[in-house]
């Protein structure tokens, strides 16, 4: 009896602790995983919008954007007294140690690896196969829009298509891998978005803001006329991008609209067939306030104390005294403010406005236009003048551009003012310094067509070879011990 | 009407648990010390040739009740704890049906029988670190929780009460810090009921108090063992007349200290005096200046003396086979600042019932309700928080309210001071409520298969459920946003537990044997939602509706814990014990691949006093020598770490919030516990009759697998990862001595002294060498970024980093010809350029302190005197550093706060001659840089914690018996502290462990000051 009673004890607990196997894996309530996320086709919009979530931080295409692009350029001073990385931005001095570039090249691969995970998950859903292309195209999208930005800040840099799901995985520790090679993935990427992503006018209307197949010619040109002017050029670049402009100019989706500064409005965001805005081909989407959602800082960072804003940025000094000439008064008055309810201030860029901004807060509608049609028609000029600087059809994008904002006939660009190819290309920068100032353009567009160290030494700054580059964050470095540093760093 | 409804259920519990018997004789009688005092708890037990009799405990007077045989002999044995074993056989009771039995005093208390994990042992008998608490004067020192007991009484243990806020909790650390990312607080053990929580545990309730230490002793409770293990028992029924007591006490408190700031006059001069230093306009005429007087204290417009009481009473009692103990308290302080205050209402049922010879079976039960009022202390600064940090910065030129009656709100003149909220409108319109109801529930049964194998289960629950109600309205800052929120928390374990001991002696070998299982699961349920932008405050926190802007959140999560102990306790010659344990933990919490964890410990201890060669040396009265070794582990970290998770975020298409749902870590199948080897060496020493008692212990304890946050590549798409790399070594020793220094009729006079030292080394940080850590206020450093202290392989936990002060620069050509690059001019501080590069900058910071002391130690003294009885008790701490964030605000460094009197008088001026210590008024340069060796403060201190004198009156002869005891007392606590730190309190760490942080320590920044209380107290028992 007594034995009974201990054996049935003793096998009472190996019976119990034998139970306890499954007991012991988790379950979770608040938060997903594998076993019971990428189900359903919601499940499929809800992480592309979790990629798309990705470009909103203040650290990446809030803020930092123009903290790499702009602030080591002619456009965009930070003020220097504080935040001592943009100073050092602006003065090309930056290091490894930069919290911007850190900024820049993490939040590059967060977005990455969630383009990743979408890209390798999605195609197990069973769901309308059109409705999950467009989301892979949307993720191919991100995905080579990053790689662009990487490749073109960096150089080489590891590349990684895949997820990394366990802390052995073979590609947690990744070498650099040629640039020509990141620029490849970059362009099929682009290639798959182009051949899936909805057109515009395909979009629902309720998924306005997300990728269309536009947005990914629109970047396929940019990406091209970009490898065309670097080391990995390929001889058919420039045709391309030609073709990718073409295929956004012939699709009649997009027109610019009529008043320059409609393009910024917070009020119109949105393409829409009957109106809306058609200009904007993709951009970085950011809530109301009292919407839970992010809003853009960009608003507070650029205005004066007076407009209720830190003022933390200013107009570059060199802009505001030659940037445009006095028949430029439309784009002028739009892009730079000198004076607050009569009073002079520090001139800054006033581009980005919300009415509905609350002065002294974060809380800003503004959007981040990444592509707009301006841009399209530019680059077809510069494209066709990359071709055969003789073709006169190569001053119609320019021209139409010009024309919008109200330039004198006579001033707009022709053989006449603008004779030689090399003219075209001083004309051409000067062009989309007035037309896209501070929209994360001008220290890609001056690398790229040869005028980076000239117009930094003409504003005081020396800019030697090794900065075309910026470092590799040091704490990837000290991270990962198979990186190496860019020369000069 | 839950409470009611217990109480009658109760009630009914304890009436059917009555019952009688006969075909036997009764006998009474009284259980008492040489000193003719009563022994209460005293067992009586009966031995008779037909075996085991009746056992009862004497009541609190002494008196017992304990039925014999009517016919044939038998032995009456009665014991407790302190007193040799007195066996009487029948022959000496005699016929009648009174028996006195005289106890001899036994101050070594070896038969004592001690709580360990999952049973009992006596104290003999153990081989690990064992402490127990002597609760001897606890119910006549008023305690704030019942982990204050342990503070300044036990060697080993720190503990510390990092916020004065009333119901805020203590921190207890056990032989030094374990881990680094997560908690190294121990394990509580109340009855049995392991990780209950202690915040609503009334200390009167309390028993006994018991502290695992070593591996040996804190093996079995495993992947939780590894910080120690806190065992409390609370008080059980003993046989006889229902015992009734009441206690009570009553008192006040007032802030300790307060800091000396500059009053009004004082502070427009300075306001003045720094115009004068940019050569801009002064903001006040001295006409205005010489109408301002003393201005407001603010300090002495948020601080109140305030009132503390308690109330106790407790019913216990039973029958020979039922006992019951029910108890009920209430205990209400106010805070010292206004608006705050902690209420908490206790009842406590515990019962145990024999249901037959072989079936015991029993309940402890406790219902807790706790109020809490809390104020905004601790604040990360800013220009709309902290109510204690306003009051020390607010322009005490100003009035509470102006001339119509409203709060004065813009502390001006601007721009020459910084804009902030009233104190007074902060303290008095914002409230912070915590309603909590705590409940456990306990019941076990035990059945005895054999003499000396019992089976034992207990299945339990406990349940908290809690709700915080935030509200500020629009009115009581500048910017009239109001705040509304509202969080609620709902969490419950079980736990199921089934042992079985056997127990047996052959001729000299005796064995004891512990084996089961247990299995145990929390849930936890939260909710929150907030509004600002309030359009009525009329609301408060009951319609969040009226804010226009609101966020609402939910959480769930839960985890569990299987696991198998054992250990074998054997015995030899009684003289030489061994002791192994084992534990196998199965935690949800950890990765697939390291679901168990195991944990197994051994000890040996000799007991040199058996040894007839020590037993001829008549000094020595006990020897023990003890010596462990084992794995402890700690498996606080969240749940869900190991498993790949994907969480929600926001991203915006065509106008309209939309939800996103992206990967939120990588998932680490190999995460695991802590794990800490730890050694033991100890000796137990008594001498002179016990009358010197000695136990002092070496230990040395690492940490490896520790939990740990690396960086990670972010190519990744993430830059951290929770792995378990990293080691931590504690090694040190304690002591404790306890000295009866006289022990004669109606004088008697006991000290202890208790001593530890802790030495705490980073051993490893996996691959990276360093990394920083501790908060640091955001808004003190603009520049901002930089932690404050750094964890560094080969350094201690807690090492302050930041720049070396050197001084202040004292003329322009001292900085020439030092060949600085750094901006400074004369009467800026000068820091330390530590690689000579002409720059003061990150790569300038060291070592500046550190926040782990070098020893601390306790002294308590009891002397009794007639009926009068005075307990003191001394605590201290040596060697530690605090960093003093306040005086970047209120010393130098942001100009337009209020400052520390002193500053007017010893700050550098042009022309002062070696004034080394305080940089001119306008210096910015300390506030710009980071944390700096000048505000670093050393934290040494003693206290003098508690004093009490009682008296017991002598109402029991008054009133013919009436009253059982009565006992007056009064009683101070923290009325004396000798320190160096200017602060208001060097017990402080503003940081604490909120949010999971682990890694601020000793940090000072607006925290709620520590109190001085005096109370006056009344125990009754009928």
């Amino acid at each position: 009896m007594k034995k009974n009673i201990l054996l049935v004890t003793a096998a009472a607990g190996a019976l119990f602790l034998g139970a306890c196997k499954k007991q012991l894996l988790e379950t979770t309530y608040s938060v997903l995983t594998p076993s019971n996320f990428y189900q359903t086709a919601a499940d499929a919009q809800s992480a592309i919008n979790g990629v798309l979530s990705a470009l909103q931080p203040q650290a990446y295409y809030q803020r930092t954007i123009y903290i790499i692009t702009e602030c080591p350029a002619d456009c965009l001073a930070p003020i220097l007294t504080q935040n001592q990385e943009r100073i050092d931005m602006y003065k090309i001095q930056y290091n490894a140690a930069n919290p911007e570039i850190t900024n820049w090249w993490q939040n590059s691969y967060k977005l990455i690896s969630r383009a990743n995970d979408v890209i390798a998950n999605v195609p197990k859903i069973n769901m309308d196969v059109n409705a999950r292309n467009n989301i892979l195209g949307n993720a191919y999208f991100l995905r080579g829009m990053a790689y662009f930005d990487l490749v073109r800040s960096f150089g080489d840099v590891p590349l990684l298509t895949k997820p990394i799901t366990s802390p052995g995985d073979s590609t947690l520790f990744p070498k650099r891998t040629a640039a020509a090679t990141i620029y490849q993935q970059a362009i099929s990427d682009l290639k798959f978005a182009e051949a899936n992503c909805f057109s515009e006018p395909n979009i629902a209307v309720a998924n306005k803001g997300m990728v269309s197949n536009g947005a990914a010619s629109a970047m396929l040109a940019r990406v091209f006329l970009q490898r065309a002017k670097s080391p990995y050029a390929d001889g058919g670049d420039n045709q391309a991008a030609l073709d990718e402009c073409n295929k956004v100019i012939n699709s009649n989706v997009y027109s610019l609209m009529p008043n320059y500064g409609d393009v910024f409005s917070c009020d119109n965001k949105y393409y829409s067939v009957t109106g809306g805005n058609k200009e904007v081909i993709f951009a970085v989407q950011f809530g109301d306030n009292s919407s839970s959602t992010t809003q853009n800082i960009t608003c507070r960072m650029f205005s004066p104390a007076l407009l209720g804003g830190s003022g933390s940025f200013v107009a570059n000094t060199n802009f505001v005294n030659n940037g445009y000439p006095v028949y430029d008064t439309m784009r002028h008055n739009w892009n730079i403010g000198t004076k607050v309810n009569g009073s002079a201030v520090t001139p800054f860029i006033y581009k980005y406005r919300d009415a509905k901004w609350v002065a002294n807060s974060n809380n800003s509608r503004v959007n981040w236009i990444v592509l707009r049609y301006a841009d399209v028609l530019l680059m077809q000029s510069e494209a066709m003048n990359n071709l055969n600087p003789n073709d006169p059809g190569k001053f119609a994008g320019i021209d139409k551009v010009q024309q919008r904002a109200k330039i004198p006939l006579a001033n707009q660009y022709s053989f006449v003012n603008v004779p030689t190819a090399d003219n075209f290309v001083d004309s051409l920068l000067k062009e989309r310094q007035r037309e896209l100032c501070v929209e994360g353009h001008r220290r890609w567009d001056l690398i790229r067509l040869g005028r980076y160290q000239q117009i930094e030494s003409s504003i005081g700054m020396t800019l030697p070879d090794s900065r075309l580059l910026l470092p590799l964050p040091q704490t990837e470095l000290d991270a990962n011990k198979n990186l190496t540093q860019n020369t000069g760093y | 009407m839950l409470m009611r409804k217990m109480l009658f259920v109760l009630g009914m519990l304890i009436f059917l648990g009555q019952s009688l018997h006969a075909q036997e004789r009764t006998i009474t009688g009284k259980v008492i010390s040489s000193d003719n005092a009563p022994v209460a708890g005293a067992t009586v037990s009966v031995r008779s040739s037909s075996g085991k009799g009746e056992s009862v405990a004497a009541s609190a007077d002494g008196t017992y009740r304990v039925r014999v045989p009517n016919t044939g002999s038998y032995t009456l044995i009665i014991s407790a704890v302190g007193y040799d074993n007195l066996e009487v056989p029948s022959s000496a009771v005699g016929a009648g049906s009174t028996y006195t039995a005289t106890l001899k005093g036994n101050a070594k208390g070896l038969n004592e029988v001690v709580v360990v994990g999952y049973g009992t042992a006596k104290k003999k008998d153990l081989t690990g670190a064992v402490a127990t608490v002597s609760l001897t004067n606890s119910d006549q020192t008023p305690v704030l929780g019942a982990t204050q007991l342990l503070e300044g009484t036990v060697a080993g243990v720190q503990v510390t009460q990092y916020n004065s806020q009333p119901g805020a909790a203590f921190s207890v650390r056990i032989r030094g810090t374990n881990s680094i990312s997560y908690s190294s607080d121990p394990l509580y053990v109340l009855d049995g009921y392991a990780g209950a929580d202690l915040t609503g545990l009334n200390a009167t309730d309390i028993q006994s108090i018991d502290i695992l230490k070593d591996a040996s002793a804190a093996a079995i409770y495993g992947s939780r063992g590894a910080n120690g293990v806190v065992l409390i028992t609370t008080k059980k029924g003993v046989a006889g007349k229902p015992a009734v007591s009441f206690d009570m006490y009553t008192g006040e408190q007032q802030v300790a200290r307060r800091l000396k700031m500059m009053n009004g006059t004082q502070f427009a001069t300075y306001l003045n005096q720094i115009a004068t230093f940019n050569n801009t306009a002064k903001p006040y005429t001295d006409a205005q200046i010489a109408k301002i007087g003393a201005g407001t204290d603010w300090q002495k417009a948020i601080y109140r003396t305030a009132p503390m009481s308690n109330y106790f009473i407790n019913v216990s009692g039973g029958s020979d086979n039922n006992h019951y103990y029910l108890s009920a308290n209430y205990f209400d302080q106010q805070g010292v600042l206004i608006n705050t205050g902690y209420k908490r209402g206790t009842v406590r049922f515990n019962m145990d019932s024999k249901i037959s010879d072989k079936v015991r079976a029993g309940i402890n039960s406790a219902v807790t309700y706790a109020w809490t009022a809390r104020s905004d202390v601790n604040s990360n600064g800013g220009s709309t928080s902290g109510t204690i940090l306003n009051a020390l910065r607010f322009n005490p030129a100003l009035p509470i309210r102006d001339s119509a009656g409203n709060f004065t709100f813009q502390d001006g003149p601007l721009p020459y001071t910084d804009q902030m909220g009233n104190p007074v409108a902060q303290a008095t319109q914002n409230t912070d409520r915590q309603y909590d109801i705590r409940t456990l529930l306990n019941a076990f049964v035990e059945y005895e298969i054999i003499p000396g194998l019992r089976l034992r289960s207990t299945i339990g629950g406990e349940l908290y459920n809690g709700r915080e109600e935030i509200f500020k309205p629009t009115t009581s800052y500048l910017a009239p946003a109001g705040q509304a929120q509202v969080n609620t928390n709902n969490n419950y374990n079980y736990l199921n537990e089934n042992t079985i001991t056997f127990d047996k002696t052959m001729g000299i070998h005796a064995i004891n044997v512990v084996a089961g299982w247990t299995y145990q699961l929390w849930k936890n349920k939260s909710a929150n939602a907030s509004a600002t932008s309030l359009s009525s405050n009329a609301y408060g926190t009951d319609n969040l509706s009226v804010g226009s802007a609101s966020s609402v959140t939910s959480n769930t999560n839960k985890n569990n814990l299987a696991s198998g102990l054992m250990r074998v306790n054997y015995r030899l010659m009684d003289k030489y014990i061994f002791t192994f344990n084992m534990r196998a933990d199965g935690s949800s919490r950890f990765g697939v691949n390291k679901k168990w964890g195991y944990f197994p410990s051994g000890a040996f201890a000799w007991r040199a006093s058996d040894e007839k060669f020590i037993q001829n040396i008549s000094a020595i009265s006990e020897l023990k020598v003890r010596l462990s070794y084992g794995l402890t582990g700690n498996q606080e970290i969240p749940d869900y770490l190991s498993l790949p998770q994907y969480s929600t975020n926001t991203y915006y298409l065509d106008g309209a919030r939309v939800v996103g749902i992206s990967p939120n870590n990588i998932a680490n199948a190999d995460l695991a516990w802590e794990q800490t080897a730890s050694t033991d060496a100890g000796i137990d020493l008594g001498l002179f009759n016990n009358t010197l008692q000695f136990t002092g212990d070496y230990y040395n304890k690492k940490t490896t697998k520790l939990l740990y946050t690396v960086s990670l590549p972010s190519t990744s798409g993430f830059t951290t990862m929770i792995q378990n790399i990293g080691a931590v070594r504690n090694q040190g020793f304690e002591f404790a001595i306890t000295s009866t220094n006289i022990n004669k009729k109606g004088l008697r006079w006991t000290t202890t002294v208790n001593f530890s030292r802790n030495l705490n080394k980073i051993l490893s940080l996996g691959s990276v060498p360093y990394q920083y850590t501790g908060n640091v206020s955001t808004s003190l450093f603009p520049s901002g970024g930089q932690a404050s202290a750094i964890l560094k392989v080969g350094q201690p936990f807690g090492s302050f980093y930041g720049y070396k002060f050197l001084g202040i620069w004292q003329s322009a050509d001292e900085i020439a010809k030092s060949g600085t690059k750094q901006a400074v001019k004369p009467g800026d501080p000068h820091y330390a350029d530590l690689n000579a590069d002409g720059q003061v900058n990150a790569s300038d910071r060291m070592i500046i302190g550190h926040a782990l002391p070098k020893f601390t130690a306790g002294f308590s003294s009891d002397l009794r005197v007639g009926a009068f009885n005075l307990y003191v008790l001394i605590q201290g701490v040596y060697g530690d550093n605090i960093l003093n964030e306040n005086k970047i605000e209120m010393e130098n460094g942001t100009t337009g706060d209020n400052k520390f009197a002193y500053v007017a008088t010893d700050s550098w001026v042009p022309g002062a001659v070696n004034n080394n210590r305080l940089p001119i008024v306008t210096s910015t340069v300390r506030r710009g840089l980071g944390v700096t060796s000048d505000i670093m403060e050393d934290g040494s201190y003693a206290r003098l914690k508690t004093v009490t004198l009682s008296y017991d009156v002598p109402l029991p002869k008054l009133t013919g018996g009436v009253f059982k005891k009565a006992t007056v007392y009064i009683t101070g606590q923290n009325l004396l502290t000798l320190t160096h730190y200017s602060g208001y309190d060097p017990e402080v760490n503003s940081y604490g462990n909120s949010n999971g942080n682990y890694s601020s320590l000793n940090t000072d920044y607006n925290p709620y000051p520590n109190v001085r209380s005096y109370m006056a107290g009344i125990k009754l028992g009928f």
